[in-house]
């Protein structure tokens, strides 16, 4: 059940997208997106709804013609190939289960339309069914299934007649919290198993952290960034990514100076601690970013940093968010441990508001 | 039997979400192969339907040169105008009778449910199914000089004579009434089932009373399907033939069964063809103006 | 208590007027069964006994077996011309890519909104110089124009109500578009296809105007032949004939209605 052609040359990439568009009438979908995918990669494409991530997938499988670029997989092209020639393995959003068919029916169904004999069928049926932990399950009709079992048999559907690449549309977006997380961590297991290449879509950044061996941003049609989840989170490399992924505080910020050592950001007047890579060459109004989890927040009035009062303590569990007001500047949210001393903190107490220098990130003001 | 064929129907056409998110894997039968497909029925309709009906209604029009002189006979002859007003009237009267009487039914097979609703269901959807020409034929014998209607008054004594019933304005009226009520009922049910109950029992939390909660609420919200009925009924009406014909009889002329009689007896298709251009301009333009009210798939029977 | 006594007042006066109601939908569709069964040649009440004599007088009668079969040779032959015709077009519209598919829908609606007697003494005046009156392929003709939008309508609505990822998975899977067809979409509407050809026939059967002006001295359809001897002689004959309509109508639009919901359960949500 290997599904990669593991013979093949590691440079040919699995999966190949150059400058691919998809304009509806006016609106364009897809915005000349260029990315490869590496065999056995785990790439999850995210995105708000609209970002264009659905249709790239659908233009993949075959459902959708590209109004320009060219696609490629295992470095045969595809673009004109009708989907039933594409043989790339696809879950769908509702699963797409026949329901007039058995579930052993509907995972045969790839290898009947490929022409394989009843016991080899029957045979793979039966392994699949294993793999997917469905064992006996054959003869029931999806309808009998439970969601989390109607999802497997979707999976085991696609992967049952080995396709080097398997597309996956928001697969567990049906699914309840609890079994949406015991099915991410199934998926993830079968796809290293099979070291499958897989391109998964979903708008749930958190899923896409925890799952991928890299994550794709769409924005608007266009690919924003791409990278490996730790590099995108702490990374970002624009405003959008990193509001988009995980919980970020933004604050007018304004380059007052710049040496050959680096530049010199003010936040409300008061000097912040930046180590910026990026080449900024003006001074001006920027935007400063700065992850909660990442924010230090020392009692007592400010010595160095920026002053502000505690607004609130939001309690999370194992975590404990400090809102607070920073002067001249607004509000800030800080997350520390439940148990951290900080919890002590009433509303109105004066607090002093810092960070290391390599998490703070700069982007330019909004409409400059 | 608590859902109706209509009233399903009329689901239907407001759950069409595919449409929405359609611009995904739209289009999987390409241009020659979607009009490979469409190709036989548009010939036949071309064939059998359309070029049939414009060589028809040209007549009105080129013979037997081109003139305008059937029109003038139309508008001109006061007994033509006399059928053309009483034919919209009927149609009108018919349209409000079936709303009134249709309304409370709608919103009685609303409110109850089990045998009851079954057994009304039934009543409104039997009559549906039923030939126009059986009912027809029923009113006859009720209303004929010794039909049922004449033999019970006369048992009971509140007339000593029978009554001329049959072949007259009212027993059109009413025989067409009784056979378009279903399709009053059932779009005005189906609009009043798709409101949600919560909307009422909003209004009444916020102190309205039943009849004021139905006025402010209920009513309102079920005025399209009371107007697509409406259209549908009045649209019918007009073109009707089969129910005044038998019903009405000579005297009593409706403009389809003077267009019939024209074409029929005076084999005079020229002004048989202006009359059917005529109540085809109403048709369609009363469709038309109301397009966005009727669900033609509400039109499930024809008479 | 006295908005009680009042509930209850309103509640039987609103019961009342609907009932009243009712009876006047429904009697004067079912008063053909009592009247078929009647000895007397007029309805009596109350009646005076009960007797098959008229429906042995329609079966004995010639002409009216000849009428029945004529009719049902027409219905079957345009359900079986309305389904194909229809369902093709539903397909194309639904899943097609059909420039100006508004237009075009409401074009093959269009047999529904004119009034038939306008269709029919068009048909009638194209027909005749063809030699078409009278006979079978001319009746099919006509009554699959008339017949065929109610297989569009409830198709289309089947085909929209179907999951178009049910057809997208097929073909992802490597099923040929035509194969999917077959495999996926027809058996998952095939209920609606069937509903379609319930109401084509029916149509068809029931038809009546178009019917009186295509009818030549040979062949007459039924309905064609009620139409005349309720005119003239109200033979309590109709009713026995009626009646066998009304019957048979009804327990083919109650299967017609049992496959419709099955199509729902089949494609609705899953």
């Amino acid at each position: 059940m290997d599904s990669v052609n593991g013979n093949r040359a590691v440079n040919v990439p699995a999966v190949s997208f150059q400058h691919v568009s998809r304009r509806f009438g006016s609106v364009t979908a897809v915005d000349d997106v260029t990315i490869d995918v590496a065999p056995g990669e785990f790439l999850s494409l995210v995105g708000p709804s609209g970002s264009g991530k659905t249709t790239l997938l659908m233009m993949l499988a075959g459902f959708e013609q590209p109004s320009a670029g060219r696609l490629a997989v295992s470095g045969r092209d595809v673009t004109d190939l009708a989907p039933n020639h594409r043989n790339i393995g696809m879950v769908f959003q509702k699963y797409a289960l026949f329901p007039h068919r058995t579930v052993a029916d509907n995972i045969a169904f790839p290898l009947r339309m490929r022409g394989i004999g009843r016991s080899e069928r029957e045979q793979r049926v039966a392994e699949v069914l294993a793999m997917v932990k469905l064992d006996g399950y054959g003869q029931r009709m999806p309808a009998q299934l439970s969601g989390g079992q109607q999802q497997r048999v979707a999976l085991a559907r696609a992967i049952v007649f080995e396709p080097p690449v398997i597309l996956m549309d928001e697969p567990l977006g049906a699914l309840d919290k609890k079994l949406r997380q015991h099915m991410q961590i199934e998926i993830k297991e079968l796809q290293a198993r099979l070291k499958a290449t897989v391109i998964y879509v979903t708008h749930d950044q958190e899923e896409a952290l925890t799952m991928s061996d890299r994550v794709a941003i769409l924005d608007h049609g266009k690919l924003v960034q791409s990278g490996g989840p730790r590099e995108l989170y702490e990374a970002p490399a624009t405003a959008f990514v990193a509001d988009f992924l995980g919980d970020m505080n933004f604050l007018p910020a304004e380059i007052t100076g710049m040496d050959e050592r680096g530049i010199e950001v003010t936040v409300g007047g008061r000097r912040v601690p930046v180590a910026t890579s990026g080449c900024w060459k003006d001074k001006g109004a920027v935007r400063l970013a700065v992850r909660p989890e990442h924010v230090t927040v020392l009692p007592g009035p400010a010595g160095q940093g920026l002053s502000g009062m505690v607004d609130r303590l939001v309690f999370q569990g194992s975590n404990l968010t400090i809102l607070v007001s920073v002067d001249r500047v607004g509000q800030l949210r800080a997350q520390v441990e439940a148990q951290s001393p900080l919890a002590s903190l009433a509303t109105g107490d004066p607090v002093a508001i810092t960070w290391a220098p390599e998490r703070a990130h700069l982007f330019p003001r909004a409409g400059s | 039997m608590s859902a109706l064929t209509s009233a399903d129907i009329g689901q239907d056409r407001s759950a069409r979400p595919g449409t929405a998110d359609a611009s995904e894997g739209r289009g999987r039968f390409g241009r020659v192969a979607s009009l490979l497909l469409i190709a036989p029925l548009g010939l036949l309709l071309a064939a059998v339907f359309f070029l049939p009906i414009v060589n028809f209604l040209s007549r009105s029009f080129i013979e037997p040169q081109l003139t305008l002189s059937h029109y003038a006979e139309l508008f001109g002859e006061p007994l033509y105008l006399r059928i053309l007003l009483r034919t919209m009237w009927i149609a009108l009267a018919t349209t409000a009778l079936t709303l009134v009487l249709g309304y409370p039914v709608a919103l009685l097979m609303t409110r109850i449910n089990g045998v009851a609703a079954a057994v009304v269901s039934l009543c409104v959807i039997i009559p549906l199914w039923t030939s126009v020409l059986v009912r027809s034929y029923a009113w006859i014998v009720l209303l004929q000089r010794n039909g049922l209607v004449n033999q019970s008054l006369q048992h009971l004594g509140i007339i000593d004579q029978p009554l001329t019933l049959l072949h007259t304005d009212g027993a059109v009226l009413v025989a067409m009434t009784q056979v378009l009520l279903p399709f009053m009922v059932l779009p005005v049910y189906a609009t009043l089932r798709n409101i949600p109950p919560e909307l009422t029992r909003a209004a009444r939390n916020l102190g309205a009373g039943r009849l004021r909660a139905f006025l402010a609420v209920t009513l309102p919200l079920s005025l399209p399907g009371a107007a697509a009925g409406a259209v549908m009924i009045f649209v019918l009406a007009l073109g009707f033939y089969i129910t005044p014909a038998l019903v009405g009889g000579p005297r009593t002329l409706m403009i389809a069964t003077l267009i019939s009689q024209q074409a029929t007896e005076l084999s005079n298709w020229p002004l048989a063809a202006a009359l059917s251009f005529v109540l085809l301009v109403l048709s369609l333009g009363v469709t038309m103006a109301f397009k966005r009210l009727l669900g033609v798939d509400r039109m499930v029977h024809h008479g | 208590m006295a908005s009680s006594v009042m509930r209850w007042l309103e509640r039987s006066t609103t019961a009342v007027a609907v009932g009243l109601i009712l009876a006047f939908l429904i009697v004067p569709t079912l008063l053909v069964i009592p009247m078929s069964v009647s000895p007397t040649s007029y309805l009596r009440f109350p009646p005076t006994g009960i007797s098959f004599h008229w429906y042995s007088a329609y079966f004995s009668d010639q002409e009216w077996i000849a009428a029945t079969l004529f009719s049902l040779k027409i219905a079957g032959l345009t359900t079986v011309a309305s389904t194909i015709v229809g369902v093709m077009a539903a397909v194309a519209l639904v899943r097609g890519r059909v420039p100006g598919r508004e237009t075009i829908q409401a074009l093959i609606l269009a047999p529904l909104i004119v009034p038939h007697i306008v269709v029919a003494i068009a048909l009638y005046l194209q027909f005749a110089p063809l030699r078409l009156v009278g006979t079978t392929t001319g009746f099919v003709l006509a009554h699959t124009v008339l017949a065929v939008p109610y297989v569009v309508l409830i198709v289309s609505a089947a085909l929209t109500r179907l999951d178009q990822s049910l057809e997208m998975a097929a073909l992802n899977l490597g099923a040929s578009p035509l194969r999917a067809f077959l495999e996926i979409t027809v058996p998952l509407t095939a209920p609606a296809i069937a509903a379609g050809a319930v109401f084509a026939f029916l149509a068809s059967f029931d038809e009546t105007v178009v019917s009186f002006f295509l009818s030549g001295v040979e062949n007459k359809t039924l309905t064609r032949k009620l139409f005349e001897d309720i005119d003239f002689n109200l033979s309590p004959i109709i009713a026995a004939i009626s009646t066998i309509i009304v019957v048979m109508t009804i327990a083919i639009m109650g299967l017609g209605q049992l496959a419709r919901r099955a199509t729902i359960r089949k494609t609705g949500t899953n």
